[in-house]
């Protein structure tokens, strides 16, 4: 059995740190989520929304159209009185501000806990960035769990807290805890059985500077809960010189340092688990005679600074005088530098080595060119491209051709997730834009309406299925009711694929995998008065002449180009075999001087070397049978999975 | 020493000289053509390409053309290489009414097909999907001829179709404008391919200009119904006719005028020099035709079909041919010049590859 379904309260058990958060949501009565899908947050609901889990615990978990709506209808079931988490990554915060902003001065009923996943180093993201300066800005207790145990711990207290505070709260995980597996203890469930109910009395109001006032009231009273809260904490000797200030994975990694550097009985860690507000007599008690402090913590010197300015009103008076490292000093740096990357071990140890001048090389350059040669035998050297039978690889070519063909200097504005590849080599480098979800309708809202200006080329705005309902739609209706020109063009592949697959509203599946009211994108654009076409991007040359005819038009339109995911038709059916025949491939003496290597890039695809012709992988073709249709000599065959079995 | 993608792209698709006539698109995969308007999509790294070579708007040999086809060169700047000038019309009723004047060029194709003197001819008829745009087309038998039948005025890409049917074998005929019969010479002088052979007959068009399509397709659907388009015409360079089922559309031809391709005005070949036949209107009998036998193969055809009674002819007055002269040679000094400003050092004649003597003979308009 799933051990997230577990009720035996002290049994260890292996968690990912996004289940983890999933089960102290558990634990702590928790029965309502909603997230929009986002690495590496999306685990979180994707476990909750499990049928088994939602079932055996009774909780409603929902795919939000987009963050905003997410936090929005969690803090509606906060509102009747119910326990409601929302979770997302960094990007999603944004996106959810406008409302958080309010929610805190509104306050809540039931506990509303708000996981905000960062990824330091972008693994998963086009941005990078640190989601902890919200909690400032929006005078909102912030957690910042440090292991896989705590995640699930400090979940299940924040939402005492948000109760006893009567307001969000909010929890920073990063993807090296989000993903990261680890071992805790199963607590007792929380079988809290409310009845929601939006009572007489009940306001939630966002009134200025009144309720300004009482959320400064509250974020003290989470201060004096936080100086005794046991998640903060010292270990090392006493009188140390140098004391590294720490929180999330800079605990472990800070552990890791000393140990490695012998180290452990002469510096000492404080690590902190609640960073906003700062417990301030907790901090300073453990700094009596401290003379250096090294601040370790991801991404921003968010902790770093706020702790800097804690200590100014202290230094000279209760402390001595000390010397700060860390991003600021630039002790604490990624290879791209301070407040760049992620941290690891052995940045810490690094920087501890710098600071006590003890020689030690983590790593040396021999040793990292070993490593790369040893692994490069087992992994094959790709570029960051669409997978293989992706759909959005053809639909790109489509837009390269249909461009071209037009003539007028047209170019794409783009979208994020999967389709931020269209600005490099895999998209034909096309995208001309990149920021963030719907932001290629809205650009072109800008760049479409500028005719008066003697602008004369066409737009096209490059949009995901999960985007349009995201971000993408007031762009739309923006573009109809001010008049701007460009062409949509909407990539579907009837899924969330960059995140997981999970459904969206066009599927007519809910998070939990039941039929739901399927809401098409073709009758949203056609009732907002687009003129719609539907094309399949793998009938290349269809989609491409729909793409240009639509250019020229005078009003703005909507191109959807649909074809399921690869991988998740891939997933489903049985796959054509696809195979060069090496007689007819013409390689580099063809006109098209390999075009589906070189050009179209499907991994799939690959050039032998030795033998002048291409070839197929057939473990990583999915059998979408494209390149057949676009190799010009007709060298690329395809058997048809009925013919293969018989 | 030639040159490839890259060049054609900027020497002439960009530089607003492509004729649209399609030979470079049938050439390559990377070469795409979409309502007339033909694009390099993507690079595919040759510095030496036959898109290059074919194109007619890269240099063009006038004397070793006229050499390979009519193995001497030309004593007439004006009309070039030919053998007679007569008035025909085709002798079926049918043919003829189809035909857009004297519906000379199916009559001669469908004779061509009944004899076995080809199997096959690229021909270009109107588009079932879009409205008056032109599309190649191949034709097989006397029906599919017919339903080619009627001038088309835009730069229809016909050549894009050519390599594809090359391949099957077939002896071929193809009917096109004088910028495509030139492509089709040229792709014969520099290629060796046995296929080319299967091209058995080149009848071409008398052409002044043809129209850009999206402007001028744009314009006319703002005129008329144009999915009812039976025949378009010019009589006697007045207004621009569209005839529909339901009723008629007069274009002044100076509005029409405005939708001529760029390249057109730098075109210097009025009557398909390079073809076997060159078929045109009469300019004083709307259900005839000029038709200019030049090579052998022309002639033996033209010979054959009048002697099948496919063609009728009638003696073409020694005063219409001075009108005709008039006119093609006014519009080869006009280009000639144009031609000669735009020129550089290295390409005196942009596209245009003469020798002092053809360029003297062609400025004087000489006559042999
Ligand atoms: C763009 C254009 C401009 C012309 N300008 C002149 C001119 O200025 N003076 C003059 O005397 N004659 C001109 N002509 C030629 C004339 O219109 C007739 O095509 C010619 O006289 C043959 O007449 P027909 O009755 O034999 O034609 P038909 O028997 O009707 O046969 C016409 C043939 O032309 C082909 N065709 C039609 N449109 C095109 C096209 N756009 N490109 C290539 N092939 C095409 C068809 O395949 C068909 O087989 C022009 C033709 C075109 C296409
Ligand atoms: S004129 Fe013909 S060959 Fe030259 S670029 Fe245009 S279509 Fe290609
Ligand atoms: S005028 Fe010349 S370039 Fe233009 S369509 Fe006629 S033959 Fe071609």
């Amino acid at each position: 059995m799933l051990s997230i379904l577990l009720d035996e309260p002290g049994k260890r058990v292996l968690m990912m740190g996004n289940e983890a958060i999933a089960r102290g949501a558990i634990e702590a009565g928790m029965k309502f989520c909603a997230a929009y899908p986002g690495s590496p947050s999306s685990e979180i609901i994707g476990t909750l929304a499990r049928p088994d889990v939602a079932e055996n615990f009774g909780h409603h978990a929902e795919w939000s159209t987009n963050e905003v709506v997410a936090l929005e209808a969690a803090a509606g079931a906060s509102f009747g009185g119910l326990r409601a988490l929302c979770a997302m990554k960094q990007n999603g915060i944004n996106v959810a501000s406008d409302f958080l902003m309010s929610v805190v001065m509104s306050g809540c009923k039931g506990g509303l806990v708000l996981v905000v996943a960062d990824d330091p180093g972008a693994h998963c993201s086009n941005n990078e960035m640190d989601s902890r300066a919200y909690a400032r800005l929006l005078d909102a207790p912030l957690l910042e769990p440090a292991t896989i145990e705590e995640s699930k711990e400090m979940t299940r207290w924040a939402f005492e807290l948000s109760e006893e505070l009567e307001m969000p709260c909010m929890i920073r995980s990063v993807t090296r805890i989000s993903h990261a597996r680890g071992d805790l203890s199963l607590g007792p469930i929380n079988r809290l059985q409310r009845t929601p109910r939006f009572e007489a009395y009940d306001r939630f109001l966002s009134l200025g500077t009144v309720t300004h006032s009482v959320l400064h009231g509250k974020l003290e009273k989470a201060r004096d809960i936080f100086e005794k809260s046991q998640f903060n904490q010292y270990v090392g000797p006493s009188g140390a010189e140098l004391v590294i200030i720490t929180c999330g994975t800079g605990w472990l990694f800070s552990r890791e340092a000393l140990r490695t550097l012998g180290l452990e009985d002469k510096v000492g860690i404080l690590k902190l688990a609640t960073t906003w507000p700062l417990p301030n007599r907790f901090i300073v008690d453990h700094l009596k005679g401290v003379k250096q402090v090294l601040f370790v913590e991801e991404i921003d010197p968010f902790m770093e600074q706020n702790v800097k300015s804690l200590l100014a009103d202290y230094i000279g008076s209760e402390l001595e005088v000390i010397k700060f490292f860390g991003k600021g000093s630039g002790h604490v740096r990624s290879r791209f530098g301070p407040a760049l990357g992620e941290i690891d071990p052995d940045i810490v140890i690094r920087a501890v080595a710098e600071i006590k001048g003890v020689d030690y090389q983590a790593q040396t350059p021999e040793y990292a060119e070993r490593a790369s040669t040893l692994l490069s035998e087992y992994t094959a050297s790709r570029d960051l491209a669409f997978c293989a039978g992706c759909p959005h690889r053809a639909s790109y070519w489509v837009m390269k051709n249909a461009l071209a063909l037009d003539g007028r200097g047209g170019f794409v504005l783009g979208d994020i997730g999967c389709y931020g590849m269209g600005a490099g080599r895999s998209g034909y480098f096309i995208n001309r834009t990149l920021h963030c979800m719907g932001s290629g309708a809205g650009v072109a809202c800008g760049l479409g309406n500028l005719a008066k200006f003697e602008f004369d080329q066409p737009v096209v705005a490059v949009m995901g299925d999960s985007t349009f309902f995201h971000a993408a739609l007031p762009a739309l209706i923006n573009a109809r009711y001010n008049g701007a020109k460009f062409t949509s063009v909407v990539l579907d592949n009837s899924a969330t694929a960059m995140t997981g697959f999970q459904p969206h509203p066009g599927i007519g599946l809910n998070a939990m995998g039941n039929p739901a009211t399927q809401v098409l994108i073709e009758d949203v654009c056609k009732g907002l008065g687009f003129h719609v076409e539907i094309r399949d991007p793998f009938k290349v040359d269809e989609a491409v002449e729909a793409l240009h005819d639509l250019m020229q038009r005078e009003e703005s339109s909507v191109l959807i180009l649909r074809h399921t995911c690869g991988l998740v038709e891939s997933r489903k059916k049985k796959k054509d075999r696809i195979s060069v025949n090496a007689e007819k491939c013409l390689g580099d003496e063809c006109g098209c001087a390999r075009f589906c290597t070189r050009v179209f890039g499907c991994p799939a695809l690959i050039w032998n070397e030795k033998e002048k012709h291409a070839s197929v992988d057939e473990v990583v073709c999915t059998g979408c049978g494209v390149c057949a249709y676009l190799c010009p000599q007709s060298a690329i065959e395809v058997e048809k999975a009925e013919e293969l079995q018989r | 020493m030639n040159k490839g993608p890259d060049d054609l792209q900027s020497e002439v698709q960009q530089a607003n000289l492509c004729a649209g006539c399609g030979m470079c698109v049938g050439l390559c995969p990377y070469i795409k053509e979409m309502d007339e308007k033909v694009a390099i999509v993507e690079r595919c790294g040759r510095s030496d390409g036959r898109c290059y070579r074919f194109c007619p708007r890269t240099s063009t040999d006038i004397g070793a053309l006229d050499e390979m086809v009519f193995g001497a060169r030309r004593g007439d700047a004006v009309l070039g290489s030919y053998r007679t000038l007569t008035a025909a019309k085709a002798a079926n009723a049918a043919t003829h009414s189809a035909g857009q004047y004297g519906g000379v060029v199916s009559a001669l194709i469908i004779h061509a097909l009944k004899k076995g003197v080809v199997e096959a001819a690229l021909l270009t008829r109107y588009s079932e999907r879009k409205q008056v745009l032109p599309r190649p087309t191949v034709a097989r038998n006397r029906k599919e001829v017919l339903a080619c039948s009627g001038s088309k005025y835009t730069a229809a890409p016909t050549l894009s179709a050519l390599q594809d049917i090359l391949k099957t074998g077939e002896k071929l005929a193809v009917v096109g404008r004088p910028c495509q019969v030139t492509a089709i010479r040229k792709m014969q002088l520099y290629d060796d391919r046995p296929e080319l052979k299967n091209i058995k007959l080149v009848i071409g068009l008398f052409c002044l200009w043809a129209l850009d399509y999206r402007r001028y397709a744009a314009h006319l659907s703002g005129q008329v119904n144009v999915s009812r388009i039976r025949k378009i015409d010019i009589p006697k360079n007045d207004d621009f006719i569209v005839y529909t089922n339901g009723g008629e559309a007069r274009v002044p031809i100076n509005k029409i005028k405005e939708f001529i391709r760029p390249s057109c005005q730098v075109c210097f070949d009025v009557t398909a020099e390079l073809a076997d036949i060159s078929i045109g209107s009469t300019e004083w009998q709307d259900d005839w035709n000029t038709v200019l036998v030049r090579s052998e193969a022309g002639e033996k055809l033209f010979a054959d079909a009048l002697k099948a009674k496919a063609v009728t002819t009638k003696k073409f007055p020694g005063e219409r041919e001075a009108i005709l002269r008039e006119a093609v040679g006014a519009k080869k000094r006009r280009v000639l010049k144009e031609l000669s400003r735009r020129g550089s050092e290295s390409a005196p004649l942009l596209y245009l590859k003469l020798d002092d003597s053809q360029r003297a003979l062609f400025l004087e308009g000489g006559n042999k």
